[in-house]
């Protein structure tokens, strides 16, 4: 179904290093992906996989001076961010496209009233008179479900809870009807049951306003529970992707497998979890060739090689040597 | 075997001051009531979101807080109000691993001497705890030779092995585990878990598992109480609980979990509002502002926890 539709991201061999005291960091090492319009697409990965830095770049706001883009193209709707000017890039950030970080508490100003940093973008990108704002402020805050928003747009960030933070900061993310909405695990930092109420929330929104949505998060179950299609990132390379059905049900890369096998599903006294031998590397010292082949129980001679992304049907891609073997 | 550890009625409130003119002593009621009892050798599982007082009863346990009031019988012995010579002997038998191992680890001690400093503390010889941390090291499964290396040179998971490591090392019956995989990935949380299973049937301990992931606790414990605001809403057996679930916020918390299978996808519950604070709950239930089921008793009296079916105790006017 969504493969007829047009694609609205394009990312190609996007390498992102950071520069550190103690060596260069490789924290994206070439990434290529597209995603079409009104999809949800997925970004799964552990920590310092380099989903994160993904995010940052598409929005451009790699921490700097050590981080840098080496290589890549970024087209959005045909054009590519990263050649913009910084002026052409600001009229695309938060107005096309927004983000919304991971932790409530930290990302919004204290010092500020709620319906202030709401109302940020609308005054940057609508140039809205001021009479005029307050109501905008007002709908948006009724999209995301904040009881009596008349009231509370006068509130500071700490009257409020964990989930109508994360609310607000939704709220800021649409007030300007974005194409793209990028979210960097939404809801890791909110308990369980808030958790749903936001999963239900941007699951109405990407549906009323036809978003496209970039889901990055460490959470397969909210990956099962979102997504259309999800990439798996390992090390700065994307190893899988393919649609949420597809990958869950038949996982082809070594490590996809792997991690699906150490959740935990069953009831005490149930069989041993799996667990995907050895560490996470070093992040300054990547192993050559294929980066998983060290923890690999597949691994052989070939895999000192950087394996190509192959097809393994259709809309499915894999990058490893022996996928048809195991 | 008998009963390990058993809490009756236990209650713990922090003062809090309140009022601008005339200060006014209000208290926060973390643990409100609370009674149940672990089998030696087995998991009790305590399950419940942010601040609903699952962290305070096992810090009570550990004789870090003292309690309001209430019981605690470790062994059939009343060790609620133990000091000094006592309450350093009852420490021997509980240790605790905590949720973060980048705050509950040293970072200016070596592996080796975070490990032996309980064995230290006990006056064992340099050489006697110099074995002892080679075989705890070993028992976690950690290299030999990571003993003279500092925590900010091991993972979060390996972390979380050195804390185990130091919690085994006097020999402990009971263990806290309080949150102990929340802040690890997948694939260190896989190894964390198997290891604490595989721990317990070699060394016979019991074990306290405090989490907020269900699916976690379902894997570990074979009986569960389900928390919310201060008080036991259900408490069964690991079975039972997650098959059939009585209480409406077990019945949410349950439809919450993510399943990882997209073709598995349970009913949806999304409960509207937030957790109550538990400075001055509401006279009633405390979950009938959020509660689907509400009506009309539900929000004078107070649910009592009874025993609906064999071992199976649901505080609600459902039932």
């Amino acid at each position: 179904m969504t493969d007829t539709k047009e694609i609205i991201l394009e990312v190609k061999d996007l390498q992102i290093h950071f520069i550190t005291d103690r060596g260069v960091i490789r924290a994206v090492e070439g990434v290529d992906f597209s995603v079409r319009r009104q999809e949800v697409w997925g970004l799964v990965g552990e920590s310092a996989s380099g989903k994160s830095v993904i995010g940052q770049a598409l929005i451009g706001v790699v921490a700097k001076p050590a981080g840098r883009i080496v290589s890549g193209e970024v087209f959005f709707q045909g054009k590519d961010i990263l050649k913009m000017s910084r002026r052409e890039a600001e009229k695309i950030r938060g107005n096309q496209i927004a983000f919304i970080p991971q932790d409530p508490t930290t990302a919004l100003n204290p010092l500020l009233r709620i319906g202030f940093q709401i109302g940020e973008a609308f005054k940057y990108h609508r140039s809205l008179r001021t009479s005029s704002i307050s109501e905008e402020i007002v709908k948006v805050m009724k999209v995301v479900n904040i009881p009596s928003p008349e009231q509370r747009i006068n509130d500071y960030p700490h009257q409020l809870s964990g989930g109508l933070k994360q609310r607000v900061i939704i709220a800021t993310a649409l007030s300007c009807q974005p194409d793209l909405l990028i979210a960097d695990e939404p809801t890791s930092a909110l308990d369980v049951t808030i958790q749903m109420q936001i999963i239900k929330l941007i699951r109405e929104i990407q549906d009323r306003f036809q978003m496209t949505m970039i889901l990055i998060t460490h959470n397969l179950g909210l990956v099962a529970r979102m997504c259309h299609r999800v990439a798996v990132l390992y090390c700065g390379r994307i190893v899988e992707e393919g649609s949420v059905k597809g990958l869950f049900k038949e996982p082809k890369h070594p490590y996809t497998r792997g991690l699906l096998a150490s959740l935990p599903r069953g009831e005490k006294g149930d069989v041993e979890l799996y667990t995907i031998p050895g560490q996470l590397p070093n992040p300054l010292y990547h192993p050559s060739g294929c980066s998983f082949s060290p923890r690999c129980p597949y691994a052989s001679e070939k895999c000192r090689e950087i394996p190509p992304m192959e097809w393994s049907s259709q809309g499915h891609r894999v990058r490893c040597w022996r996928w048809k073997e195991i | 075997m008998g009963t390990s550890i058993e809490i009756k009625d236990l209650r713990k409130y922090f003062p809090v001051e309140s009022g601008f003119i005339q200060k006014v002593k209000v208290y926060l009621k973390a643990v409100d009531g609370v009674s149940f009892g672990i089998e030696e050798g087995d998991t009790f599982g305590l399950v419940g979101e942010s601040g609903c007082g699952k962290t305070t009863i096992g810090k009570v346990l550990l004789k870090l807080y003292e309690p309001t009031s209430g019981k605690i019988f470790f062994n059939g012995n009343d060790v609620t109000h133990l000091q000094g010579g006592t309450l350093a002997e009852y420490r021997k038998d509980i240790q605790a691993v905590f949720q973060n191992p980048y705050a509950s680890l040293n970072p200016r001690m070596q592996i080796w001497k975070l490990i032996g400093e309980p064995l230290m503390a006990r006056r064992l010889s340099p050489q006697q705890v110099k074995e002892k941390v080679l075989e705890l090291l070993e028992l976690v499964m950690l290299p030999s030779d990571c003993g003279s290396r500092f925590p900010h040179e091991m993972s979060a998971g390996q972390r979380q092995q050195i804390a185990i490591a130091r919690a085994l090392s006097i020999n402990p019956k009971f263990i806290v585990l309080d949150e102990p995989t929340s802040l690890l990935d997948v694939s260190a949380q896989a190894s964390i878990l198997n290891m604490i299973v595989e721990l317990q049937k070699k060394l016979e301990l019991t074990y306290l598992f405090i989490s907020h992931n269900l699916a976690v606790v379902r894997f570990l414990s074979s009986r569960v109480g389900v928390m919310y605001c201060g008080k036991l809403v259900e408490l069964a057996d690991s079975r039972k609980l997650y098959v059939s679930p009585k209480h409406p916020y077990s019945q949410a918390l349950l439809a919450s979990t993510l399943s990882p299978d997209p073709e598995i996808q349970t009913q949806e519950i999304v409960l509207e509002g937030d957790v109550i604070s538990p400075i001055n709950p509401p006279r009633g239930c405390r979950f009938y502002t959020r509660c689907q089921d509400v009506k009309e008793g539900c929000k004078e009296d107070e649910p009592p926890l009874l025993e609906i079916e064999p071992n199976h105790f649901v505080a609600c006017h459902l039932y």
